[in-house]
């Protein structure tokens, strides 16, 4: 099967008609499995209230009414209002467009995908990069670049946070270099793996035999082909990008105040909770916990699907 | 075998290494710095300079490095050439210079005389003028390399006395003369065993961190033997038969409690336990006492990290537990007629349970970051917390200590799962 993408690809005959229907089919796949939809109905939620933010609220995220500070859910805000009489919906949901939508670079610059998304992709990026160098050209490349991943993978997840974010302060930038740095070793891995199994196959040498470069083969080769279980891990990571962003926000190393970061209105809401005010804590925690179990439900519905298809 | 944990052993050592430096690193190239967190805002440039030569601040990285690594001691008694003790008075750590004859010395400067001072035991001194001790050099400037009562090794110069700017954490400023040009900051390293004094607290890392690291265990541990047990069953419940009610019910039950972030299931479980039902407090204070002496205060983190482990090991052992009943021995076993709880039992379990026995030691490296989260939200005095406030104060000897047990542990973890696995599954050699 790999063998025959392969011969598609390279000679770009793609027939369109077949492109459709395995289209079709990975669509199918999804509406048979009623954990898919289910998850696909919640991270569809998310992305059109973070696309549409703008328009889905009065309010602005930083915009204050003094007179109902604390409040719960009232017809004037839906959701409440947190300690300095903020709009609790239109944080949450600008909180979504930092996620998913936008990444702020700079106070007026900002950049298109969220910022969790950013961190997978630089991740991506960057461990595939360091995974195909070192499965194809093995030797002592290989070696170093292991062992290096190796002692990277042993330094506890959280240390790494700690440390990455200390050092270079809170900002979106750094919490994609934060997620970026965590997740290259774990990519790395699994696309050398790939690719030791890839670079025995006939059209490799083929390849060689042609006097392709080595960047040639590695990129336009054999990563076409590794890209199945790429991009299973990459579903799976971007739940686990939110997860860090949360986290990270939490213990104030996230996005620096007033942003509506999910994680940092939950630390802040926290102080008020047995105040008498759980509203600031309680709609974020919901956010976050909904949109994360939303993308892990969809990544397990596909796969368990696709493993009955097969 | 042996030369499979001899190996790993040495990676623990290269991990462990290479960490320490990362940390320093990062620390010192990182913005703000630790004299201005100490001392507020409102310092002098002179203050500052005083504080950071007394604390070794001002010397370059790598010679701090050292200093933390190896210990200054051994330097500090050959400029002194006495030798150096250290000894601990009233849970005070002082060093004392070693003289010929065996008493114990130390030195300050009073205007161009310099005193020696002799511990006679219990706290009592006694002091006599010293000035035979001056070394002059070829320009003519007499100097004396001594012990100061700071736990300093430093260096007076006749006639060039400093002013010092003493900061005693919760009493302030006191400024003295008789100041040294030159100081070394007195340990005994890391690796031997001396992390030495956090600067956020003023106290030594080694004690704040063995309380910090007992109450962490106590609430890993609680939670370990709680979820342990209970998802081994509930996974291999689920597992019996794939895709009944009861395995999607508790599978997708338990992915959803292990990918919510802690702190949104920690404010979960106060608003519905803390402030709804009112049954337990829903923050940890413990003041001076230790975390069982409050079994109430503990049940929220504990149940927290319980319901983040459950899933994620239900799930290992379903997976697991699914493979074995597919597999063709199973199918043998039931078309011989063995009865079922037989199968199960005997059978099944068995190598069901060898996966997720070291997938829950791997995950070990999670864990700690879950209970880094728990520890912030219901504000518990753990090792998690207290990483935390180290980082942000860039409080670096609190924060190597902090980082080296975590990284044991990873690393040791993983070693120990290498192991017991090789004596589940002896097909698995290690050369």
């Amino acid at each position: 099967m790999a063998v025959s993408k392969e011969v598609s690809a390279s000679n770009e005959v793609v027939v369109s008609p077949g492109r459709l229907r395995r289209l079709w089919e990975g669509l199918s796949i999804l509406f048979a499995s009623k954990t898919a939809m289910v998850g696909l109905v919640i991270v569809l939620f998310w992305v059109f209230v973070a696309v549409f933010a703008p328009f889905l609220t009065p309010y602005t995220p930083l915009e204050q009414d003094w007179k109902a500070p604390n409040h719960g859910p009232t017809s004037k805000h839906i959701l409440g209002t947190d300690e300095l009489g903020r709009d609790l919906w239109s944080r949450l949901i600008y909180g979504a467009r930092l996620v998913l939508v936008v990444l702020p670079i700079s106070e007026d610059v900002w950049l298109p995908g969220g910022t969790a998304l950013w961190g997978v992709l630089v991740a991506l990026l960057v461990g595939t990069t360091l995974g195909l160098i070192g499965g194809y050209h093995g030797g002592w490349i290989d070696e170093i670049t292991m062992r290096l991943l190796d002692a990277m993978m042993a330094i506890p997840v959280i240390l790494l946070y700690l440390l990455i974010m200390a050092a270079l302060g809170a900002s979106a930038v750094n919490v994609v270099i934060a997620i970026t740095i965590v997740g290259t070793p774990g990519i790395a891995r699994l696309v050398r793996s790939l690719t030791l199994d890839i670079r025995t196959r006939e059209y490799i040498r083929a390849a060689e035999t042609r006097g392709e470069s080595p960047w040639y083969i590695m990129f336009v080769e054999i990563l076409p082909n590794a890209r199945g279980p790429i991009i299973v891990d990459a579903m799976l990571r971007v739940g686990y990008a939110i997860f860090a962003m949360g986290t990270l926000g939490f213990l104030g190393l996230g996005l620096p105040p007033p942003s509506p970061d999910w994680g940092s209105m939950v630390a802040k809401g926290r102080e008020f909770i047995l105040a008498g005010s759980p509203w600031a804590a309680l709609w974020p925690s919901v956010a976050i916990a909904s949109l994360v179990v939303g993308l892990n439900l969809l990544a397990d519905g596909l796969r368990e699907e696709s493993m009955r298809y097969q | 075998m042996a030369k499979f944990i001899v190996r790993r052993f040495l990676l623990l050592l290269l991990t462990m290494f290479l960490v320490s430096v990362a940390v320093f690193l990062i620390t010192e190239s990182s913005p703000g710095n630790v004299a201005r967190n100490v001392l507020g805002a409102f310092v002098t440039p002179d203050q500052e300079a005083s504080f950071l030569a007394q604390m070794g601040l001002d010397k370059p990285i790598y010679i701090r490095y050292l200093y933390w690594l190896t210990g200054s001691d051994w330097l500090a008694s050959r400029k002194v050439g006495l030798p150096l003790k250290r000894i601990t008075r009233e849970g005070f750590v002082e060093w004392w210079a070693v003289r010929e004859d065996g008493a114990l010395l130390r030195w300050k400067l009073q205007g161009e005389d310099l005193i020696a001072i002799v511990n006679l035991g219990d706290g009592f001194v006694n002091e006599y003028v010293n000035n035979e001790r001056w070394h002059v050099d070829e320009k003519g400037v007499s100097s004396f390399w001594g012990v100061d009562s700071q736990n300093h090794v430093v260096k007076w110069e006749k006639g060039r006395d400093q002013k010092v700017w003493t900061f005693v954490i919760g009493t302030g400023w006191m400024e003295s003369s008789g100041g040294p040009v030159q100081y070394i900051p007195l340990k005994k390293g890391f690796i031997r065993g001396d992390p030495g004094v956090s600067l956020r607290t003023g106290r030594p890392v080694a004690k704040s961190l063995f309380i910090r690291v007992r109450n962490s265990l106590v609430l890993a541990g609680i939670a370990f033997v709680l979820v342990m047990p209970l998802a081994l069953l509930l996974g291999m419940l689920a597992g019996l038969k794939e895709g009944s009610i009861r395995d999607r019910v508790l599978s997708v039950g338990g992915m959803m409690f292990t990918v919510t972030p802690e702190f949104a299931t920690g404010i979960f479980l106060i608003l519905i336990v803390a402030v709804w039902l009112k049954l337990v407090p829903g923050a940890t204070v413990f003041g001076e006492k230790a975390p069982w002496e409050r079994p109430d205060m503990l049940i929220l983190p504990v149940l927290t990290l319980t319901l983040i482990e459950l899933g994620y090991i239900l799930r290992i052992t379903r997976a697991s537990m699914v493979e074995v009943m597919k597999s063709p021995y199973i199918r043998t076993a039931f078309l011989k007629g063995l009865p079922y709880r037989r199968i199960i039992f005997k059978h099944a379990v068995r190598n069901a349970l060898m996966a997720p026995i070291t997938v829950i030691m791997l995950h070990v490296n999670w864990l700690m970051g879950g209970i880094v989260i728990v520890e912030v939200v219901f504000g518990y005095p753990g090792l998690g917390k207290y990483l935390l406030d180290s980082a942000l104060f860039k409080d670096i000897n609190a924060l190597e200590a902090g980082a080296m047990v975590l990284v044991t542990i990873a690393v040791g973890t993983q070693l120990v799962a290498d192991i017991i696995y090789t004596f589940l599954n002896p097909r698995i050699r290690y050369t």
